[in-house]
């Protein structure tokens, strides 16, 4: 990729999204490697605009993304309800990229209705 | 013995109790390391934080729990594969993120039209807080969010809610460190102007 930073104006286009998908693109993935560009984009200035408090942001996104007020006795009651032995062996399998042999073995217990 | 038919009596057991019951007959052999307490820390330590780096990937609270759900169990039974137990929240928070961008994709895949899904405006439910802001304006929040990429969105949820740092973000989320500057200073603004009317 060639080393051609944005000008200043394109990266004001970036921020506020006045910006044609493609170029956002190319934008983007020069912005994923270049520190002086981040740095020229922290130094335009925000549109003048009421200040929000530095919290108000965490709050407003804590609301909208509220989990259900019970969600960890529902994840629990889940996770312990999913625990069939062959989804099990398949999830271990997969985390340790083992095979289910070797995953077989890493089990407490053989698997006493489902062996063949 | 029948672990499908266990299920509904096992959840009918479980819902609206607060700690968890021991399952009389356990559907499923459990790997030494799957110790009912560890999992029981898990979900309550972890689980708020994951389900909503999960709803701002795939902006679909079904689909939120369900995720929250598969990185729980994931955690759970890799738990003993974590040497730093120090990093324990970003570990979780890793796969959290991997199994919502994987959920995302296959959806993406399956979908007619790849815009459809997931559904948009899941996220304007009204939880028992939000119902304080009217809903004008808690639906401009949302609008802009939704003008965000899922990758910034997480960011911005990362730094401002879960309060982690930009080096934290880049390794959860397996990104560069000027990608959680940029998208994080992009989205601070986007957001923030439509915050003027929050009390
Ligand atoms: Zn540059």
């Amino acid at each position: 990729m060639k080393l051609r930073h944005p000008s200043k104006a394109v990266l004001r286009d970036w921020l506020t999204g006045e910006i044609e998908p493609d170029t956002t693109d190319t934008v983007e993935r020069h912005l994923d490697t270049c520190a002086r560009c981040a740095a020229t984009l922290e130094a335009i200035e925000p549109a003048p605009e009421t200040p929000v408090a530095p919290e108000a942001l965490g709050s407003a996104l804590a609301i909208v993304l509220a989990p259900p007020s019970d969600l960890a006795q529902r994840l629990e009651a889940g996770v312990t309800a999913r625990l069939s032995s062959r989804q099990m062996m398949e999830v271990v399998a997969d985390l340790f990229g083992a095979g289910m042999e070797t995953t077989r073995l890493l089990m407490i217990e053989g698997d006493d209705d489902d062996d063949s | 013995m029948r672990p499908a038919a266990l299920l509904p009596s096992i959840q009918r057991q479980r819902r609206g109790s607060a700690r968890p019951v021991t399952v009389a007959e356990p559907a499923a052999p459990v790997p030494a390391a799957a110790d009912p307490a560890v999992l029981h820390r898990l979900v309550v330590e972890h689980g708020d934080a994951v389900y909503r780096l999960a709803l701002s990937v795939v902006r679909d609270r079904a689909l939120a729990e369900d995720i929250a759900q598969e990185t729980m169990m994931k955690a759970w039974l890799a738990l003993p594969t974590l040497r730093d137990q120090g990093s324990l929240r970003s570990w979780v928070l890793r796969i959290a993120n991997n199994t919502a961008i994987s959920t995302l994709r296959a959806r993406r895949a399956i979908a007619v039209d790849p815009h459809e899904l997931p559904e948009a405006e899941a996220p304007v439910e009204r939880s028992v807080e939000s119902r304080v802001q009217s809903d004008a304006v808690v639906s401009e929040f949302v609008a802009a969010l939704d003008t965000l990429d899922e990758l910034s969105r997480t960011i911005v949820v990362l730094r401002e809610v879960e309060g982690l740092s930009y080096d934290e973000i880049a390794a959860v989320l397996n990104v560069p460190l000027p990608t959680v500057k940029t998208r994080l200073l992009r989205a601070r603004r986007r957001l923030s102007s439509t915050l003027k009317e929050w009390a």
